[in-house]
């Protein structure tokens, strides 16, 4: 990897400190969600996000977890503002930026980027890789844009090249490149290797590790994969049905899942190990997950829980601080 | 389903007052006097007055314009005294250039164009998708560019080149078919078909090119679908998988775009009916358009305004039958 | 022996999809096919049912101990759907949109066991209600539209088996699913093997999958075999390096597995952070136009680098089989047709044999 990251062409100082790890930033979150909301449509309304609360730390990675329909990728969409959110707020480094208008967003849309899952939809095929890099505003000179491709693992050569000549994991490397380009202290991973074969989502994950520890980049990472999500994150949000069911350190969620979601997703993950397989105890959920347009009434997981009684019905449990790993569950009968 | 028809039922209306009342402003506010036209050139300067009063030129133009769609409804009666015309129910005006009213002289011409426009609509309908059909399955053939090429060049010609050459081969030169003098379909369907087959064989080979093209197109896209090879890994026969799953999805953008000109077709083929001489509603509003007749334009523009918005509802109608996600939504 | 490939080639005109690859499957048993996009593993599914169109196929198919390269098109039209049937990745746009699924069941149904109607109609019923579809009378007359991604691959499935298949293929059955969705789908797929006795090629990306679900494993790259072993083999011992490369840059579920070495600088900064770095395999996989020569792994082979050897960029290697770490036997029946499973010592069919393709694992031998 190459040394520090580029400057940009104005000479501004990057908002970013030097990466030494520094304890007293650490007392703030860097990112706090709290009780954010989205509502589509007006009458009767599809509840995508319901009330999401979550912190991200500066230099962690926090995983966003959950399937199909449970409203991850909107909560990652309503943090860079490509939502407007119908409720809750986000606060970036102590600033609530949730209804900041275009301009006061402005600074903010450097420090808060996105990668997605589709690489080849989000990089513009008329544009160069040096334009695409440095933005529509020109953020950075040929120098910078070629230090940059250097630093996601690409080169000098690449940088007069379109898109379509680049294969799936060299154009995940380029929008990550552009991501970069504003130094941004938090990057959105949304699906960032679910479209990419196995041998290449590994050196996605390795590069995104690498940038985490030399850029000191704070991650929320979206996937539907578990196993990538245990390895990349330090802690874990499993989402259903546009609420964060369960919470906590990725040891804490992964080897003492405490709800009874949590438990039936890890356990339906195929592990790519025939032995374990014949033995591994297999929790299958009945059903699909329910659409948010039509909610259960009560615990949303509650037509699918084997654990369900009156009062899951009844009321939907809050999410409670249980046991070690500030791991909080919400669940009736969480443990 | 009865209130969705009749909501769309509502909306049709809805659009033909708008396109009457555009109609209406602009035919008023050109800045020639409609009543020395319907008058004519040998008419005192008192006689002309006498027409803008019985058309109700003098007064405000809502007033003119509430006065005509009522008439639709109630029929009215123009000017006042002894040179007063009684225009009954349905009233679009009267054309006195022609001395008879609007509404009149609209149905007089009407099954002429309804002839022609439904004949060439078969034949367009049954070329343009066999062509379409067959290129699409024979892609990057010979045969499939070759009838593309056919396509392009009959698609460009411009309809009264094709009718001269039609008229020229088929009727002077090999005198296969005679000139065309339209009889009703009262007179014996024989005669009534013979002599529209040359104006339908214009029309039809510029739509069918068309057609063509739009099908090759859309069954391309469809062939395509992986619904299509779920049907072959079931075994179907290749002909069940070509009509039975292919053609029918690749005919739904067909059946809007079939609906919109068969819809402008039946208020008239202006250039077909002027070459042939048909009487029908094209022919009409040529002369109404020559003859500055504005009742006449006015009421051939609604009348092309209801084919085409009903053409619309009858699609929405057929795509809500073949399409059943349409049903649901 | 339901399904003998040997020697399979599908060459489009832009170029070789699939280059020679051979197996056998009985019934009752799962193969799994492994590779990632552009390793021909779909393409060799696709040539089996005889649905390419514009590509051209040799080699050998013999399907219940007929061969189905060069028969005529009726021939496979008529096996197709009825003695082998196919399920597809994304199950809502491989279902036609406008016919109810009750229809789209009793289609084949109807065609190949000359059915009425009403007999075939009652059978997409039956068919609903033994993949697990609840209400089944109802939900046959309903339009795909209106079932959910896992319903939809279970009305693929009922489809597929509605006429009692011999081979059943299903081409990345549950990439497009949830993943609890998968595992029922999984389970279903597992229960009507075991019940009906079938023979099931699963094509897949996922490892994962594999484990759960195959008895062998065929292990695509490029077109051509690399290891074909019986799952327990390709996951404790893999012997291939591109093999032993997916497993390791594989992220796992639980701690204590096989990953990657920790990186002590990750763990420093971040706490408990990311696991280590995985180890990766470098490059991307090969391009079907211009394939690299001799293995078609060896620009990303690690064993390569190690120890480069001529042969690997002059020659394709050959699956040979092993039996003990280091010893080798080739195979010979492979192109010849003949019995393919060496014969134990009582005459007794040994399991199925453990075979890889590489010019460096004779002389590395063993896993990593």
């Amino acid at each position: 990897m190459t040394g520090a990251p580029p400057t940009r062409p104005d000479g501004a100082p990057g908002t970013v400190p030097d990466a030494a790890p520094d304890a007293g930033r650490r007392s703030t979150p860097l990112l706090s969600v709290r009780d954010l909301r989205m509502t589509f449509g007006k009458r009767n309304g599809v509840r995508a996000v319901d009330g999401v609360t979550f912190d991200v730390w500066p230099g962690e990675t926090l995983g966003l977890v959950g399937e199909s329909g449970c409203g991850k990728s909107t909560t990652g969409r309503m943090i860079v503002r490509l939502l407007e959110p119908t409720g809750g707020t986000v606060v970036f480094d102590g600033r609530d930026i949730t209804r900041l208008g275009p301009r006061d967003m402005r600074p903010f849309r450097r420090d808060i980027q996105m990668i997605f899952q589709d690489p080849f939809a989000s990089l513009n095929p008329r544009q160069t890789v040096e334009r695409i890099v440095s933005g529509p505003t020109r953020l950075l000179d040929r120098r910078g844009v070629i230090e940059l491709l250097e630093m996601v693992g690409l080169g000098a050569e690449h940088a007069d090249r379109y898109p379509h000549e680049f294969s799936g994991g060299q154009a995940q490397r380029i929008g990550i490149a552009r991501a970069l380009a504003s130094r941004p202290r938090l990057i959105v991973c949304d699906e960032p290797v679910s479209a990419l074969d196995v041998s290449i989502q590994a050196q996605i994950v390795n590069l995104l590790a690498d940038l985490q520890r030399e850029l000191d980049l704070a991650y929320l990472f979206i996937a539907h994969d578990l196993s990538v999500v245990r390895h990349v994150c330090d802690r874990v949000a499993v989402m259903y049905l546009g609420r964060v069911v369960e919470i906590g350190s990725r040891d804490a969620v992964y080897t003492a899942p405490a709800h009874p979601y949590t438990r039936a997703l890890l356990s339906a993950v195929p592990v790519p190990d025939p032995e374990v397989e014949l033995v591994r105890e297999r929790i299958v959920l009945p059903g699909d997950p329910p659409s948010p347009a039509d909610p259960p009434p009560g615990c949303s997981f509650n037509p699918r829980c084997a654990m369900a009684r009156d009062v899951c019905r009844a009321e939907a449990p809050p999410l409670e601080i249980h046991g070690p790993g500030e791991r909080e569950v919400a669940c009736h009968f969480a443990g | 389903m009865t209130r969705y028809l009749l909501r769309r039922l509502a909306a049709v209306a809805g659009v033909l007052l708008v396109i009457c009342a555009v109609t209406f402003a602009v035919f008023y506010v050109l800045p020639s006097d409609p009543a020395a036209h319907a008058c004519g050139k040998t008419c005192t300067p008192e006689q002309v007055a006498l027409v803008r009063t019985q058309m109700g030129l003098d007064r405000p133009v809502y007033e003119q314009f509430g006065g005509y769609v009522a008439g639709i409804f109630t029929g009215r009666t123009l000017g006042d005294g002894p040179a007063a015309l009684e225009c009954s129910v349905p009233c679009f005006g009267y054309s006195y250039q022609n001395a008879l009213p609007v509404w009149d002289l609209l149905t007089d011409r009407l099954p002429v164009s309804v002839s022609l426009a439904l004949g060439a609509a078969v034949l367009w309908l049954a070329g343009g998708l066999a062509v379409g059909l067959v290129a699409a399955l024979r892609r990057g053939t010979t045969l499939d560019r070759s009838l593309m090429a056919a396509t392009l060049a009959s698609a460009s010609a411009p309809v009264y080149f094709t009718a001269m050459m039609l008229l020229l081969v088929l009727v002077q030169r090999l005198e296969w078919l005679p000139y065309p003098d339209y009889r009703p379909i009262s007179e014996g369907p024989a005669a009534w078909a013979g002599n529209l087959l040359l104006p339908w064989m214009t029309l039809a080979s510029l739509y069918a090119a068309m057609y063509a093209r739009l099908t090759r197109a859309s069954m391309i896209e469809t062939m395509a679908e992986p619904y299509i090879r779920t049907a072959r890994a079931k075994g179907l026969y290749e002909r069940t998988v070509v009509t039975k799953h292919g053609l029918r999805s690749a005919l739904t953008p067909i059946v809007t775009i079939f609906g919109m000109d068969l819809g402008g077709l039946l208020a008239g083929a202006v250039i077909t009916e002027h070459v042939f001489g048909l009487p029908g509603v094209g022919q009409l509003t040529y002369d109404a358009i020559f003859k500055a007749d504005q009742p006449v334009v006015l009421g051939v523009t609604l009348l092309a305004a209801f084919f085409i918005t009903l053409a619309n509802l009858g699609v929405d109608l057929v795509y809500a039958v073949i399409d059943p996600r349409v049903r649901y939504a | 022996m339901i399904l003998r490939v040997r020697d399979l080639r599908v060459a489009f005109p832009a170029g070789t999809a699939v280059d020679g690859i051979g197996f056998d499957l009985d019934r009752g048993r799962t193969l799994g096919v492994v590779g990632e996009s552009g390793s021909g593993k779909s393409v060799s599914s696709l040539a089996i049912m005889g649905l390419h169109r514009e590509a051209a196929v040799s080699g050998s198919i013999v399907f219940d101990g007929e061969e189905l390269v060069g028969a005529p098109a009726s021939r496979l039209r008529e096996l197709r759907g009825r003695r082998m049937a196919m399920v597809f990745q994304d199950p809502l746009s491989s279902l036609h949109p406008f016919y109810t699924v009750g229809e789209q069941i009793a289609e084949a149904y109807r065609l190949h066991l000359r059915a009425s109607r009403r007999v075939a109609r009652e059978r997409a019923v039956e068919m609903l209600a033994e993949v697990g579809i609840p209400e089944p009378r109802r939900r046959a007359g309903e339009h795909p539209h209106r079932f959910s991604g896992g319903m939809r691959q279970r009305v693929m499935i009922a489809m597929a088996l509605s006429c009692e298949p011999d081979l059943l293929i299903a081409d990345e059955p549950t990439t497009a699913l949830d993943v609890t969705v998968q595992a029922q789908i999984l389970e279903l797929i597992k229960r009507i093997q075991q019940d009906r006795g079938i023979a099931v090629m699963l094509i897949t990306h996922d490892l994962g999958v594999v484990a759960r679900v195959a008895d062998e494993v065929l292990v695509m790259y490029g077109g051509r075999t690399v290891e074909h072993a019986p799952v327990r083999e390709i996951f404790r011992a893999p012997r291939h390096p591109y093999t032993q490369g997916l497993l390791a840059s594989a992220p796992r579920l639980t701690a204590g597995s096989a990953e990657g070495s920790p990186d002590p600088a990750a763990g420093g900064a971040a706490g408990p952070a990311a696991g280590g770095r995985l180890r990766a395999i470098p490059g991307s996989p090969p391009s079907l136009l211009a394939p690299p020569p001799g293995c078609r792994f060896h620009p990303r082979c690690a064993r390569y680098a190690a120890t480069p050897e001529d042969a690997c960029v002059t020659e394709a290697p050959e699956l040979r089989e092993f039996r003990g770490p280091l010893e080798i036997h080739e195979i010979r029946e492979i192109h010849t047709g003949r019995a393919l499973r060496p014969v134990g010592p009582e005459g007794a069919p040994a399991g199925p044999v453990h075979r890889t393709a590489c010019h460096l694992t004779g002389t590395l031998g063993g896993p990593r």
